[in-house]
């Protein structure tokens, strides 16, 4: 019980953007499964451990933990650890660059998922969604995102659905139809906002700061960029809120707005300093 | 005009019209300051505004029920229509200075204050890039469970419980009929004990006589000539004893008759568990589908607000979601 509490301790320590607590919690839960010998327990620490070494750009720790939890998932026979370490490896290859290798292992979890009838599959197709999104390949991204859409939808899983009105919202932003994507952006936003999800919430608002900017409103897309700053640096995420910032500084630099340019440049030179 | 004059002369009626006057004057102040207030509280000087929904049945819609925005009450339903597409137009009247929260985006629900408690529209604020809805505009409406879904969704349930109830009581049915047939059987088992006591007390007597016929025999041995005498007394006995064998071998078919039919219940019984086996089977396959309806509705009913909420979270390691947000 009380390796369960560490790791929910964890997760939420996860999406409030504090991984150092995260990491140690996931490593109490760890610790205390492997003394008792729970190996399904010490798979899902791994995929933990592994997911959110990705978060912090640890990509080879990632990888080897998420081989570890491949192993036991083969050998305790569990298809659900497999399909979510393949997911994990897919979404490792993709931030490596490996987009050919991303899209292989998805697909292997993706059938497992597909065969053993796990509600996860739409988040494995949308990760899909986003390794052809950023090689381009938009028709395909698109049906990916459509695919995990209808099946989201159908098992319910709100999270996902609103990643896939996202990932939809940014092809839909490539191919620049900008009507759709903005419905598509509205629909992620509205679900993120009703789980109450902060980190998806700043990100639809930094996409829809982004459409804005795309369609030259200014001010509009200024106000989305200083709500995703806000969300962002309470979370604790100060890779996103420099993202968020340099929008900010960009946008008052181009109004004429010196002194708001200034005095989110020094911000920003704090953050720096802090990563 | 005694009495007038001394009136005009009272000074305490000195300019009574002016008096008078200002009295009335201040009661109607009051009762108009009255009216203001109360309807103030009611908010009839509110500047306030229509908006529409459109629903698939009226049911719960009952014009002045509340209409709320984040738990504040924002205006009520005014009135409901039937729309030549089978639709349920309902207006609602919202307070005007609420108009800003609700934008393209906001969804309207019918809610019940508790699970069982008083039924509101609950309007959701909508996004801040979203355009204000203007006067007589539409808001999407989405229904949500209450109590009376909840009982829908159980009435299945408790039919098909209600069902397997009946097919055990049915008197024609199958498993009353194998209770029938098993208790006729014990009768049978309790009559064929009975005629097996008198078998076994008749031979039991025969046997004495046979006892003495064989000490009579020996009596003959050693007493050689006297036999002759007695040679007429034995043999009656003999007879006596070879009718009460027959009486014993006379019983026998009767025995086995009983016997018989004995088997006769016991192999109608096991026709009577081996066909009904079917319907026990099919049975437990409804008992079966019925636990497992009853798993999912709990399983509904725990996940849908608000019943989610009073439970304590499950105890089981969780995954973090795995990140589809690129990089």
């Amino acid at each position: 019980m009380k390796a369960v509490g560490y790791n929910q301790t964890g997760i939420e320590a996860v999406e409030a953007g504090d991984y150092n607590r995260a990491l140690i919690e996931f490593k109490r839960s760890l610790s205390l499964n492997s003394g008792l010998d729970n190996r399904n327990g010490v798979a899902i620490n791994y995929l933990n451990l592994g997911r959110l070494y990705l978060l912090m750009d640890s990509l080879d720790d990632a990888k080897r933990l998420f081989g570890e939890s491949i192993k036991i998932g083969l050998d305790i026979n569990d298809q659900f650890i497999l399909s979510e370490a393949y997911a994990s490896i897919g979404r490792y290859y993709y931030l490596s660059g490996n987009s050919k290798e991303a899209i292989d292992i998805l697909e292997k979890a993706a059938a497992i998922d597909r065969k053993e009838g796990y509600a996860t599959i739409g988040s494995k197709l949308n990760i899909m969604g986003i390794v052809y999104r950023d090689d381009d390949r938009l028709n395909e991204a698109e049906r990916a995102f459509n695919d995990a859409l209808n099946i989201s939808k159908s098992y319910k899983m709100d999270e996902d659905t609103a990643d896939s009105f996202r990932g939809l919202g940014d092809i839909f932003f490539k191919k620049r139809d900008y009507k759709k994507a903005r419905e598509s952006y509205e629909s992620a936003i509205s679900i993120d906002r009703r789980l109450g999800i902060r980190s998806k919430i700043s990100l639809d608002l930094f996409s829809l700061g982004t459409l804005s900017l795309r369609e030259n409103d200014a001010n509009g897309a200024l106000d989305l960029f200083l709500r995703a700053y806000a969300v962002d640096s309470g979370r604790g995420d100060n890779k996103r809120t420099l993202k968020d910032l340099d929008r900010i500084i960009e946008i008052y630099k181009e109004s004429g707005d010196k002194n708001n340019a200034d005095a989110y440049s020094l911000e920003k030179e704090r953050r720096l300093r802090k990563e | 005009m005694n009495m007038i004059k001394t009136g005009q002369k009272d000074p305490r009626f000195k300019n009574i019209e002016r008096k008078v006057g200002i009295f009335v004057f201040f009661a109607l102040a009051m009762l108009l300051a009255l009216f203001f207030f109360m309807g103030k509280e009611r908010g009839i000087f509110v500047k306030k505004y229509d908006l529409f929904l459109a629903a698939d049945s009226g049911s719960g819609f009952i014009e002045g029920i509340p209409v709320k925005l984040l738990g504040f009450k924002i205006g009520k339903v005014k009135t409901m229509a039937l729309t030549s597409e089978a639709k349920v137009r309902v207006a609602l009247e919202i307070d005007r200075k609420y108009q800003k929260w609700i934008r393209k985006g906001s969804v309207a629900m019918m809610l019940k204050e508790g699970f069982i408690g008083d039924t509101v529209i609950e309007v959701t604020a909508g996004p801040s890039s979203g355009k204000v809805i203007e006067d007589k505009g539409e808001l999407p409406f989405e229904r949500t469970g209450g109590i009376e879904d909840f009982a829908r969704e159980i009435k299945p349930v408790l039919q098909e419980i209600k069902g397997t109830i009946s097919f055990v009581n049915n008197p024609e049915g199958d498993i009353r009929r194998s209770i029938a047939n098993i208790e006729k059987l014990t009768e049978g088992l309790l009559a064929t004990k009975d005629d097996l006591q008198e078998v076994l007390r008749e031979a039991k007597g025969a046997l004495k006589e046979a006892t003495t016929v064989i000490a009579g025999l020996n009596n003959i041995g050693k007493k050689s000539m006297p036999v002759i005498d007695k040679t007429a007394l034995v043999m009656d006995k003999t007879i006596a004893i070879t009718s009460d064998a027959e009486k014993a071998l006379k019983k026998l078919p009767e025995i086995i008759d009983k016997v018989d039919k004995v088997m006769n219940d016991v192999n109608r019984l096991s026709d009577a568990i081996s066909n009904k086996s079917h319907g026990i089977k099919n049975m437990l396959e409804d008992t079966e589908d019925v636990l497992k309806d009853s798993k999912e509705i709990l399983k509904g009913a725990k996940e849908s607000w608000p019943i989610k909420s009073m439970l304590p979270p499950k105890k089981e390691l969780k995954l973090i979601p795995l990140d589809s947000s690129g990089r």
